[in-house]
């Protein structure tokens, strides 16, 4: 689901008799929905793109961990790619495929209150200020600040979101 | 009670007390509302879009109290001098340290206010997304010191210039100036200027930050040098109207 992270592992080991020197092991993120096919920009899925190695002894390996927040829904592909100084040929990994599901990120349920309510309680409070006596308005504004909070309390309960918290 | 208190109460309670004091507030919920309503039409929002909802809105109330600010800053002496209040306040047993800590208290108050009032809106259009609570704390962290520090220049401008209207454009140039990042994107500031100019700006410093945590999920160390820029401001900010302060212009 957008939000999740997900972590890929790569190991890639020098198979050869000699050392592979200037090693850059990268990843990318293939969109693959029907008709949005497309490489993506993994500026904000992720902060570690790329690991280098000045050299990969034989027989040694090298592993990495790739961490990354999933964005937006859609089917995707990740690769890991391989190249090094002296060779011209780029090695891939198989592909592994995941699905992100939709999150609703903004609720009208969630906003609306909100948008409406605020003005309004501050409205109320200008109004019962202007028709009330000092004392009675400071007790009516507590009391109705007391309400407003509540009924936000109910809202984000009610559209089952943390009020603090995705 | 300490003058400090008192002057600071008496500043608030014109803010938040008086009858029509809450239009401000008012107004301030009406831009907010209006921001987070264009959101609803928009019925499909990546998590990326969300958070960069979360940082607009985050950016907005920096700006809107920054500007608060200001006018709170240009009143403080120039207003009193204008209503010819400002001898009998330089002839009180109040020095004048205690009076601009009072003055930059009712600022605080006002930003403080302007605050509690937009973490609805932040939750209701963050809480399905990512890091809200980074948000929250990231805009009482960075953003208290970058508007009080407009409210201190602004007050320094005040009572250098005994002048609200000329201490208030003044002041709001140099807000404009400095919030010119919300409106000249990322890429348009990548010059060698624009990137010294971010360095310095406490607005820009804000802003990245804002940027770095909500969007790009960065860590609290990374963001010392700009909580630094910012604090540097205020310090700054806060010992030239200290110096202005100290002989206000009152004839």
């Amino acid at each position: 689901m957008m939000g999740d992270r997900l972590r890929f592992h790569s190991v890639i080991r020098n198979t050869g008799p000699k050392p592979v020197e200037g090693l850059t092991t990268w990843i990318n993120l293939l969109e693959v929905d029907p008709g949005n096919e497309q490489p993506m920009d993994l500026e904000d899925w992720s902060a570690h793109k790329a690991v280098t190695r000045a050299e990969l002894p034989p027989g040694k390996t090298l592993e990495s961990e790739w961490l990354m927040r999933l964005i937006k829904r859609g089917v995707y592909r990740v690769v890991i790619c391989v190249a090094s100084r002296n060779r011209r040929r780029v090695f891939t990994s198989p592909t592994v495929e995941f699905r992100v599901t939709q999150k609703p990120v903004v609720q009208s349920r969630r906003i609306l209150p909100v948008a409406f309510g605020v003005p309004l309680m501050i409205g109320l409070i200008m109004l019962l200020r202007r028709f009330c006596p000092y004392r009675v308005s400071e007790t009516t504004d507590t009391l109705l600040m007391l309400c407003v909070a509540f009924f936000f309390f109910l809202m984000s309960r009610r559209s089952g979101a943390h009020p603090l918290g995705g | 009670m300490n003058p400090v208190f008192l002057i600071a109460r008496k500043e608030a309670g014109r803010l938040l007390l008086d009858q029509w004091a809450l239009a401000w507030l008012l107004a301030f919920s009406a831009v907010l509302s209006g921001f987070a309503l264009l959101l609803v039409s928009n019925a499909e929002l990546s998590l990326l879009d969300n958070a960069q909802v979360v940082y607009m809105m985050a950016g907005t109330v920096m700006s809107a109290g920054a500007i608060v600010a200001v006018i709170l800053g240009c009143d403080a002496f120039a207003g009193e001098r204008e209503r010819c209040t400002l001898t009998p306040l330089l002839l009180a047993p109040v020095s004048s340290r205690e009076l601009l800590l009072g003055k930059a208290l009712g600022v605080s108050a006002a930003w403080g206010a302007a605050y509690l009032l937009a973490m609805p809106y932040l939750w209701a259009v963050g809480a399905g997304g990512q890091d809200l609570v980074q948000a929250i704390v990231y805009l009482a962290l960075f953003g208290t010191p970058v508007v009080l520090g407009f409210g201190c220049l602004a007050m320094a401008f005040s009572a250098k210039t005994g002048n609200v209207i000329t201490s208030l454009v003044t002041s709001l140039i140099i807000l404009l100036l400095a919030a010119s990042p919300l409106l000249i994107g990322p890429g348009l500031r990548g010059t060698v200027i624009g990137r010294m100019f971010d360095a310095l700006n406490p607005f820009a410093a804000a802003l990245n930050t804002f940027d770095a945590v909500v969007i790009d999920n960065e860590t609290f160390t990374k963001q010392l040098v700009r909580l630094t820029v910012t604090f540097v401001w205020l310090g700054i900010t806060f010992a030239v109207a200290y110096c202005a302060a100290r002989r206000p212009r009152f004839r």
